[in-house]
């Protein structure tokens, strides 16, 4: 079969972060399955393997955000519409983003199955980690696009059950969790070269890679650090990535003067990760429920892949991470929000490598077996096959 | 006195474009939010408070920063003497009045314009896709 991919959002052009590592991993999983896919993306995707459209967003209305949005739906059906004609695709597969509704218009008119992958409601992302505008046509996009997707898939049973409340048929959603590629993310990648970079020779390296979101936790991380360093001083911390949240978390790190435990690496290109990862003998994913006080809804890319490292994890148990990281079996799990609790649970594994290397394999067991990137795709073409056929 | 509102993008690769290309080498760095950028108050504050030599807006990249109009309006009333806007990759775009006059200003202008044609467009065609999606759902059914 053949996909037609979109990635819509305007920030399509990002080649980092758990959001491309989905899309690379997807495209990847499809292709090991004998599958092919055409890219259709706002910004230059770094996949190979299919062809790849780049339909860029406006110059206009930069200023007006979300204009700049709803606009792109016009540039996109036009140019959309000669890529399927070229391209002959057995169905659409698109990545839901704000403001956008071109994929329903383009299943219905070329009557082919639409996908799409949800990954929280934009209404409510908007309501809660930014502000909302043009509401009222927000909000009808999205029906549009969940009521004519044919398959609507979800990272986690919670937003499935978010879905529901909306008024989505259950049948429809399927539950896809991230996944990992195995073969990158592997106990036999070498970090040597960022051990003597970094200088982590001799220490136990507690790390975590990230963009820095709301809902990552990084302040949790931040605060553990005093606690843990105080009992452990051959403790360091290895934060790798960037984001919003960076600034907040340099300044817990300076007020808690303990800026000799803690090295932040800042962004870095998404294939040298397992080799930063590779340099950790603990990996973190302290993860926050929401700031509305719902259940937090994602599926965490890094999880998957710190467990296919074969690494140790530490991980707050909040909606799916606690269905896949179970207590003292595959990884150990943390209270929410407590900071004391991770520091805890980091010193228990820094003096315990028999411990660590039990969990690190029974992590990478389940990262191989259940959540590898191909049985991401596979389960997505496992759904929708019988609605190409028809 | 320089200083550089940071509102995304890695503080040392920022610096490093300052220090390429204006020779500012120590600013006072303070990070915002993009979403900020819509809280006047808070932000005049921040680029007035005190008056400096130059204020700077840095971001991750120049291509994908939105609201510049409204950066640069900031900056304007700044009172600084060097304004200026840049990113991670070297780009710097130093702000004036007279190209906000004779640009910007009317670029913002025919944005505004054109929002409602592409927003009532849009409208409409969500209004009749609604409503085709509620005649055709089953009983019960509410979108």
């Amino acid at each position: 079969m053949k996909a037609l991919f979109l990635r819509t959002d305007f920030y399509g052009s990002i080649n980092v972060g758990g959001s491309f590592s989905h899309v690379k991993g997807f495209l990847d999983g499809l292709q090991q399955l004998g599958h092919e896919f055409a890219a259709i993306a706002s910004g230059n995707l770094s996949v190979s393997g299919g062809t790849v459209y780049t339909i860029p967003y406006s110059s206009l209305f930069r200023n007006l955000p979300e204009v700049l949005s709803i606009a792109y739906n016009f540039t996109l059906l036009r140019e959309a519409r000669k890529i399927i004609r070229k391209e002959k695709p057995d169905f659409i597969y698109h990545r839901h983003s704000e403001f956008n509704y071109s994929s329903a218009m383009l299943a219905d008119e070329f009557a082919i199955p639409l996908v799409l992958e949800c990954n929280g409601s934009e209404v409510w992302v908007k309501k809660n980690w930014g502000r909302i505008y043009l509401e009222k046509i927000l909000q009808m996009a999205e029906n549009v696009q969940f009521n004519r997707a044919d398959i609507i898939t979800v990272v986690s049973n919670v937003m499935k059950e978010d879905l529901a409340r909306l008024g989505i048929d259950k049948k429809k959603i399927i539950v896809n969790p991230n996944g990992v590629d195995p073969a990158a993310f592997s106990p036999r990648i070498d970090g040597v070269e960022i051990t003597e970079r970094y200088k982590l020779g001799g220490k136990i390296v507690a790390g975590f890679v990230g963009t820095f979101g709301a809902w990552h936790g990084v302040e949790v991380l931040a605060r553990s650090i005093k606690p843990t360093v105080q009992k452990n001083p051959h403790v360091h911390f290895l934060i790798i990535g960037d984001g919003v949240l960076r600034g907040d978390v340099e300044r817990i790190i300076r007020e808690d003067k303990v800026e000799n435990f803690a090295t932040l690496t800042g962004a870095i290109p998404h294939a040298t990760i397992p080799r930063y990862l590779a340099a950790c003998d603990i990996l973190l994913s302290p993860h926050v429920q929401n700031s509305d006080g719902t259940l937090f809804f994602g599926s965490p890319t890094k999880l998957f892949e710190y467990m296919g490292m074969g690494k140790p994890v530490i991980a707050s148990g909040v909606g799916q991470i606690g269905e896949v990281i179970h207590d003292g079996v595959n990884g150990m799990l943390i209270e929410h929000k407590n900071h004391m609790d991770l520091a805890e649970k980091i010193l228990l594994l820094a003096e315990n490598p028999k411990l660590r290397k039990s969990l690190g394999d029974a992590a990478r067991q389940d990262a191989v077996e259940r959540f590898s990137w191909q049985k991401n795709a596979e389960r997505v073409i496992t759904a929708v096959e019988p609605l190409v056929q028809r | 006195m320089d200083r550089v509102i940071i509102l995304s993008g890695e503080q040392e690769r920022l610096l490093q474009t300052l220090r390429d290309r204006l020779d500012i080498t120590d600013p006072a760095v303070l990070n915002e939010e993009e979403k900020s950028l819509v809280e006047a108050k808070h932000m005049l504050r921040t680029v007035r408070q005190p008056v400096s030599r130059s204020v700077g807006f840095a971001c991750k990249s120049l291509a994908l920063q939105r609201y510049q109009f409204v950066i640069k309006s900031y900056l304007l009333v700044s009172g600084a003497k060097e304004k200026f806007l840049f990113d991670e990759t070297g780009n710097l775009i130093n702000v004036s009045f007279r190209h906000y006059l004779v640009v910007d200003a009317p670029r913002f202008i025919i944005e505004i314009l054109s929002s409602f044609f592409v927003v009532g467009i849009s409208y409409i065609r969500l209004f009749f896709r609604q409503r085709k999606i509620t005649r055709t759902a089953p009983k019960g059914f509410s979108i």
